[in-house]
């Protein structure tokens, strides 16, 4: 007979492994200290979605759902949502534990829900009982959305609670509508001087936005991507905030996709050959600068795009523009450059209005 | 001669071409601008473009429109320049810009 059956130190050692294990199999589920190396012990309702969701890929949202204060995390959390709508693969999105929920994570969460049920794949999750995370997700019509019945075609345009002002409203579309952008200008306004009023250098900014996407997002083609704006109002603090997203290759993938004979061939190695710059962060910093478009062009006018977006913020039409895309955070105001661990295949804006930035009384031609 | 944009043509000019949007800048010069300026020099008379009481406009729109009449129509720089007033005093910044392009397009063609 085998050693290990027969001998005394090996029947000890075996008995000892057997009562482990049986102590282990006995122990109520969830009990004792969580593990300091494995994930998260599940609780009930966790294990009941995991039976009831058996094929669905089941993403946790980070705990602080923020994506200016908490980048990198919501970055990953975006990659993996990417990575389940290209693979057309079902999935559960986890947010009931989350803490905090700012708005410029919502339009993520609106847009991936909306482009999910528009390609007819499944989307579901659970969500925060109370507090201001459940309202604000009440508020954005995700809750709606997703446990109701409403159906989305795959097309050009999408409205989420496009008619109520004073909450969120999200707004999805492929090609420059100025004037839907000029309607939502105005209703902000209204919520910040209580009148409606023009402010140029957000259409300006939005314009430049809707641009590039129609034009750079999707290297392949033209209009290949939508862009994605929600909008929040405040009353209390007179303040609207405004989140733009596209969910194409982002600015330097762009850039480096361009091929002979378009105006950017080239443009990366002749701007890194010019200023030698680090990385990303350095190079997003000289792109807002103007210095692309110069290096390109020799135009002195800062130009299109990001530098006129930028322009826009230092003209004083808007404030708090942050932009994020690629392995790039940039916090314009602060000057602050941030190189990200995570890469978001994308480019995000978000921006606000508030009674300090610069307007004109709207003018009815008629 | 008048244009006002924003009465004229439209309150939310948009893009620079008709393919990205409504209200682009390829439509104001194809539409408004070309036969408006055409027009005067060829009447003799001073078009005047106030640009001033729109939603705003996209970083291209006056390249397009005002530097296209050079680049894609054919116009003759002295001739434009020579027969258009901008009025733009809400944003001075576009009456300098719309000069500057048109200047632009036509040291471009002469390279």
């Amino acid at each position: 007979m085998k050693k290990y059956l027969t001998e005394a130190k090996y029947k000890k050692y075996n008995k000892r492994r057997a009562e482990r294990s049986l102590r282990a199999r006995l122990r109520p589920e969830g009990a004792g200290r969580p593990s300091p190396y494995g994930p998260p012990r599940l609780d009930d309702h966790d294990r009941a979605v995991i039976r009831h969701y058996s094929n669905y890929r089941r993403l946790l949202a980070p705990e602080s759902f923020t994506l200016l204060r908490n980048t990198n995390a919501v970055v990953a959390f975006i990659n993996s949502l990417k990575n389940c709508f290209e693979n057309k693969q079902k999935v559960f999105v986890g947010l009931r534990h989350i803490r905090e929920i700012d708005y410029d994570a919502l339009i993520v969460l609106v847009s991936a829900l909306v482009r999910f049920k528009a390609m007819n794949i499944r989307f579901a999750g659970d969500f925060p009982k109370e507090g201001r995370s459940s309202q604000v997700l009440r508020q954005s019509g995700f809750l709606d959305i997703i446990n109701g019945n409403e159906t989305f075609a795959d097309t050009d345009e999408y409205e989420i609670n496009p008619e109520q002002k004073h909450v969120i409203s999200t707004h999805g579309q492929k090609v420059v509508r100025a004037d839907l952008t000029a309607k939502l200008i105005e209703n902000a306004a209204q919520t910040v001087w209580g009148e409606k009023r023009r402010c140029q250098g957000i259409q300006t900014a939005l314009i430049e936005m809707m641009m590039n996407t129609f034009a750079h997002a999707d290297p392949m083609m033209e209009k290949g991507k939508h862009w994605w704006l929600s909008i929040n109002h405040s009353d209390t603090e007179k303040l609207v905030r405004f989140s733009f997203v596209d969910y194409g290759v982002g600015i330097f993938k762009s850039l480096e996709s361009k091929g002979p004979g378009n105006k950017w061939y080239g443009a990366i190695p002749r701007m890194f050959e010019k200023y030698r710059y680090g990385n990303n962060a350095k190079l997003l910093d000289l792109i807002l600068q103007g210095e692309l478009h110069r290096t390109v062009t020799g135009d002195y006018f800062r130009g299109q795009g990001l530098p006129g977006i930028r322009e826009c913020f230092e003209a004083g039409w808007l404030k708090n523009l942050h932009i994020i895309s690629n392995d790039v955070h940039a916090d314009v105001g602060k000057e602050d450059f941030v190189h990200l661990r995570q890469s978001f295949s994308g480019t995000f804006y978000y921006f606000e209005l508030d009674a300090d930035c610069k307007s004109y009384d709207l003018i009815d031609e008629n | 001669m008048r244009i006002k944009i924003s009465k004229d043509f439209s309150s939310t000019p948009g893009p620079r071409f008709i393919r990205e949007g409504d209200f682009s800048a390829e439509l104001f010069r194809k539409e408004l601008l070309l036969p408006a300026i055409t027009k005067a020099i060829k009447d003799n008379v001073v078009l005047t473009v106030d640009v001033d009481g729109t939603a705003g406009y996209g970083k291209s729109f006056f390249e397009e429109s005002f530097g296209g009449l050079i680049r894609d129509e054919g116009l003759a720089y002295d001739g434009i320049i020579k027969h258009l007033e901008v009025i733009s005093e809400e944003e001075s910044i576009h009456k300098e810009k719309i000069y500057y392009h048109l200047k632009n397009a036509h040291d471009a063609g002469q390279k």
